[in-house]
């Protein structure tokens, strides 16, 4: 059974429909990344798994069973949703009991878990004075509080410096060797490509794609660049191969699904000038706008 | 419950605006007090020496209990206002004990402040010699009440929150009610209903000594009435919200 297991979740908010029959699972042990652009739905979602938002139909389930019918949900999932959940005029550490005592989960494990995000040393000073990447430690220690085995993070790295993002990286990859399964969303890419073992795409409340980040980014579109003077010669040469080159300025090509063993033959064959040659991987960025732009022409 | 009901006073106790209400409670309960110090021996005020005299001061000691209805509406507004109400669902999804545990907590805090303030009422007037015959008896049945509509005004303030949400109004709407509207159904010539108001009817709990004021046990019945009333539809209004 998976951890969590999104299916056929609909969400309407009056004319709106926010989520149209979505459906993914994460399993324990790995990290999800949830993709899309800015009012995709991701939020949506993932307050409908936490049951914040009633489902217009469809099931968003945590090991099974919907979120409040865990016997102890927040013992069983961490979620940490946005920077703006804590009352101003209460310290890191005050907020944090607050979360802790429905749970009877000690003081201790509070100033365990401060310590954990690095902030220790405000824990006594109230959240109000607090910039946005403290907020989003706080809100991740208390998703980290009742030592959860699944966590479910929205957009997490924002307000996070660059030290900041990776130090998530490593503290969510930490968890996910431990056996937690992680979804974390995100409309930033780069930061999560290097650390998610699966992404779900949603564009519109619709699912997109689906699958490993190297699923994604292998694929049929990558290719090689070529750079070279002779740019109409060698486009000719190719497509007597079968292969199709499309141009990138004046002296550059992308071959489309080449491999560089079969753009270098033909250039050794011609006897042509060739600067560069190098393959290129299509990044997660770039199969995010790609995919999510498809869909926009497609609509 | 019991955990959910002490997190919820633990919520009232790490927040300054508890204190700053307890601070304004003090403050109304003095000046009432000092009010009805000023005018004794007129002929408007209290006679010292008599019963009468030590009750309406005890009385007026206990009249910074009201701000705990105040405390309620914060209680549940805040959450509405600072997100924190979605910290507070997920670890407990079920709102409706949500709900039962904000009222049974302000409950707990009017009936606290209220047997505080009635107990400083009744030392303020034994040591001022004001005391008159009036037996120990009467005073615990004076401080009891004092507690009991003490708790109803936080539970009320739980319930008000509820309904009205945006946090100002919130405040704004009681503010009102006890201020202008039931003053004013009293001059329109419905002076009959005015003891049975939400708002004078705490004081009939209390020991309210004027006139037309129910019983007791009426009171309280009535009370609780008012209570589930406020307080039903605005928890089954939360239970379906999306919290978004």
């Amino acid at each position: 059974m998976a951890a969590i297991s999104v299916q056929h979740l609909t969400k309407r908010f009056g004319d709106v429909t926010a989520v149209q029959d979505l459906g993914f699972e994460v399993e324990a042990g790995t990290i999800t990344g949830f993709l899309g652009p800015n009012g995709a739905g991701k939020t949506t979602t993932l307050r409908m798994l936490l049951g914040l938002v009633h489902p217009t139909s469809g099931t968003a389930l945590v090991d099974g069973v919907p979120y409040h019918r865990l016997t102890h949900p927040a013992l069983t999932v961490g979620a940490a949703l946005e920077a703006t959940g804590f009352h101003p005029g209460r310290t890191a550490r005050d907020h944090l009991r607050v979360l802790a005592r429905p749970y009877g989960i000690p003081t201790s494990r509070v100033d365990a878990v401060l310590d954990e995000v690095d902030l220790t040393a405000a824990a006594r000073r109230r959240v109000g004075g607090y910039s946005l990447g403290m907020r989003q430690r706080l809100g991740l220690a208390g998703a980290l509080l009742g030592d959860p085995s699944v966590l479910v993070l929205d957009e997490p790295a924002n307000g996070l410096d660059p030290a900041g993002v990776h130090w998530l990286r490593t503290l969510l990859r930490a968890r996910a060797d431990a056996g937690v399964a992680v979804l974390v969303s995100s409309h930033q890419l780069a930061e999560l490509a290097l650390s998610a073992d699966q992404v779900v795409i949603i564009k519109d409340g619709r699912l997109v794609a689906q699958g490993s980040v190297a699923e994604l980014t292998r694929g049929q579109r990558a290719g090689v660049r070529v750079t070279t003077p002779q740019v109409g010669e060698l486009r000719s040469v190719l497509e007597t191969r079968g292969l199709t080159a499309e141009a990138r300025g004046d002296q550059e090509l992308l071959v489309r699904d080449a491999t560089p063993q079969e753009v270098g033959q033909a250039v050794a064959e011609a006897g042509l000038v060739v600067y560069e040659l190098a393959v290129v991987h299509r990044d997660l960025e770039a199969a995010f706008l790609e995919l999510t732009e498809h869909e926009e022409s497609a609509s | 419950m019991t955990a959910l009901v002490r997190t919820e006073l633990l919520k009232l106790r790490v927040t300054r605006t508890t204190w700053v209400l307890a601070v304004v409670a003090l403050a109304l309960s003095g000046l009432r007090v000092a009010m009805v110090l000023r005018s004794a021996g007129t002929a408007a005020g209290i006679d010292p020496g008599t019963d009468d005299a030590a009750l309406t001061l005890a009385g007026a000691a206990a009249t910074g209990t009201v701000t705990v209805l105040f405390l309620g509406v914060m209680a549940v507004t805040w959450e509405l206002r600072h997100q924190t109400l979605t910290g507070t669902l997920l670890g407990t999804p079920d709102r409706r004990r949500v709900v039962a545990a904000k009222a049974i907590a302000l409950a707990t805090v009017g009936a606290v402040t209220g047997l505080v303030l009635g107990i400083a009422g009744v030392v303020v007037a034994a040591a001022g010699g004001y005391a008159g015959g009036v037996d120990a008896w009467s005073w615990a049945v004076l401080v009891l009440g004092v507690s009991l509509a003490g708790a109803f005004w936080g539970w009320f303030g739980v319930a008000v929150g509820l309904l009205v949400r945006h946090q100002t109004a919130a405040l704004a709407v009681p503010l009102a009610w006890l201020l202008v509207v039931e003053p004013l159904v009293g001059s329109f010539g419905l002076r009959g209903l005015v003891p049975w108001l939400p708002g004078t009817l705490p004081g009939a709990v209390a020991g309210s000594s004027a006139p037309g004021t129910p019983p007791a046990w009426a009171a309280v019945a009535v009370l609780v009435g008012y209570g589930l009333l406020l307080t039903v539809p605005g928890a089954r209004r939360l239970s379906l919200r999306d919290v978004t």
